[in-house]
């Protein structure tokens, strides 16, 4: 896997947790939805965002949001694409 | 209030930040007080006895969550089912009534129906291994991949099968089928999650999974703390967590009683609540508009403060015996928007929305068109998800009052699902284009003002009588602006 796609997703959750008013930092292994510093819509806006820019097909999956609750378990997705 | 008296009032309550509160809450002593303010704080909503049960089983739990775990899901077990059984026979859980008034209905002696329902929901035990078992042999079976549907499709064959043999005049067969029905209903909405957790880790114990179906500090028809991976997820991992998490439970205790006062300072209101008020204006004599404003206004206030003693109240037990699940509702007059109100206001409930309704329907329809994806699948969530979670509720009215008038007397409701469900569904689409209130002040009060004028006026509908229609309610809310 690719830095550039790890930068594009860490991107695309600060925007998130920015709009939410959420500065701090965050690491690869730190939970996002399980701990509350996003909501579900959020999910919803990262799942639309997956699919679009990494292809990745849902239908396939089971999907529970621990595997996209942090940045290191998204990259395993699109990995696994 | 200014912000750092504000700050003041939240330091000092903040007791779970404290190392000597922490502390103390760790010694036998400390747990004996913890117990005894909370068994204070919950025997007049629940009962003497069964806060008793449910405040001992839980402090017992958070006693052996960290080193004897299986001791800690044996408690669980015999807490969950002792009070689930106890409740039944006694009549403080509502399947004996139930059967109690089918059997009225039929004209038959109710005098059996605790004992009966009691044995019903005594073999959900077995039952429920059964099931698990039949998921473990064949995962991808429709049942171990789409659970909740195929229990709902489960439920309504059994209404259907039941109502017929009613209808055909087998008595004893209807009634054992409707019985099947009254205890199955409020699983329907806890088996899911066991059988999605049993699937994803096979090494999940059934016991476990038994014990958190609808667990003794809620057994309600909402899975307060969803089901057993959640709280795994949610458990307290070392001692100060646990104590924390202790503290947290006994405050949200607390907190639920300050409500509850606030509430019956509201019941002094000299208004009529807002079924009398509906009443009055459909026998020819309406109450002034201000005080028809006023019922429903006090009303939807009533309402909200229920919801929220009730979950403080579930989540709060479930904190002392050590896991640290989100509050049921959080500061719902904070919403910003009908979504963030949706979120705020009954978050287990919503949860079922999105796991069951939501999330299956997101990832299938619609998917080259992310707008009315979003909008359809909040839809079906908030509306048909809602919708279809109270009637079942009252399933049994299927029985005494025939599925016409049972779908006739819930028309109401369904008017309100499908408002409120528009409402949350536009909501969502406006915050997916970015369009969000501003956080100024006077945008907050913007937010404030929008978000409830649209549930207060929806609460005409929603109030839990089944005596209104929906073109009376409608009447009765066109009077209050002044159309007659």
């Amino acid at each position: 896997m690719s830095n550039q796609e790890r930068s594009e997703v860490r991107a695309f959750i600060s925007a998130a947790l920015e709009k939410r008013g959420d500065t701090k930092s965050f690491s690869d292994n730190e939970s996002l939805f399980l701990s509350g510093r996003l909501d579900s819509f959020n999910m919803v806006n990262l799942v639309m965002f997956l699919e679009k820019t990494y292809g990745i097909n849902f239908d396939s999956i089971d999907f529970e949001v621990d595997i996209v609750d942090t940045i290191e378990m998204v990259m395993t997705l699109i990995a696994s694409r | 209030m200014p912000a750092t008296e504000n700050d003041w009032l939240r330091r000092t309550l903040a007791i779970e930040t404290r190392a000597s509160w922490i502390s103390f809450v760790q010694t036998p002593f400390g747990q004996l007080t913890i117990g005894a303010l909370a068994l204070l704080a919950t025997h007049d909503y629940f009962g003497l006895w069964e806060a008793t049960v449910a405040v001992v089983a839980a402090l017992a739990a958070g006693a052996t969550m960290l080193h004897t775990p299986k001791l800690h899901v044996l408690i669980l077990f015999t807490a969950t089912w002792g009070s689930v059984l106890a409740g039944t026979a006694l009549g403080s859980l509502d399947t004996a009534d139930r059967l109690a008034d089918l059997l009225q209905h039929m004209n038959r002696s109710a005098n059996e129906a605790a004992l009966l329902s009691t044995i019903g929901v005594a073999l959900v035990l077995p039952l429920s291994l059964l099931l698990f078992s039949m998921v473990r042999r064949t995962p991808h079976s429709l049942l171990a991949r789409r659970p909740f549907l195929s229990l709902l499709l489960f439920e309504i064959a059994l209404c259907l099968v039941s109502y017929i043999l009613q209808a055909n005049g087998m008595e004893v067969a209807a009634i054992v089928g409707w019985l099947t029905v009254f205890v199955f209903t409020p699983y329907l909405w806890f088996l899911p999650y066991a059988v999605i957790d049993l699937r994803a880790r096979g090494d999940s114990m059934p016991l476990a999974q038994l014990a958190v179906q609808r667990p003794f500090w809620s057994p309600t028809y909402v899975p307060f703390g969803k089901g057993l991976a959640f709280l795994r997820k949610h458990r307290a991992t070392d001692a100060e967590a646990l104590a924390v998490t202790q503290l947290k439970g006994l405050k949200l205790l607390l907190w639920a009683n300050v409500l509850n006062a606030l509430r019956e300072l509201l019941e002094l209101i000299p208004v009529p609540v807002l079924g009398e008020a509906i009443d009055a204006f459909l026998s020819g004599h309406p109450v002034s508009i201000v005080v028809g404003w006023s019922a429903l206004v006090v009303s939807t206030a009533r309402f909200c403060l229920q919801v929220a003693i009730w979950a403080h109240l579930f989540i709060g037990v479930a904190r002392l015996a050590g896991y640290r699940l989100p509050r049921g509702s959080w500061r719902p007059l904070e919403s910003r928007t009908l979504m963030d109100y949706f979120n705020r206001f009954h978050y287990y409930f919503k949860e079922i929305l999105v796991d069951f309704f939501f999330t299956p329907t997101f990832f299938r329809v619609f998917k080259r068109h992310p707008k009315l994806r979003m909008f359809f699948a909040t839809f079906i969530a908030a509306g048909v998800g809602n919708a279809l979670w109270h009637f079942l509720r009252d399933v049994h009215l299927i029985a005494t009052l025939g599925p016409t008038q049972a779908i006739r007397t819930f028309e109401s409701y369904l008017f309100y699902c499908m408002i409120l469900a528009t409402g949350i569904g536009l909501s969502q689409l406006r915050l997916s284009l970015d369009i969000r209130p501003t956080d100024c002040w006077s945008g907050r009060l913007r937010s404030f003002f929008v978000v409830w004028s649209f549930i207060v006026i929806l609460h005409v509908f929603s109030d839990g009588s089944r005596t209104h229609g929906l073109n009376d309610r409608i009447s009765f809310l066109g009077s209050l602006f002044g159309v007659n």
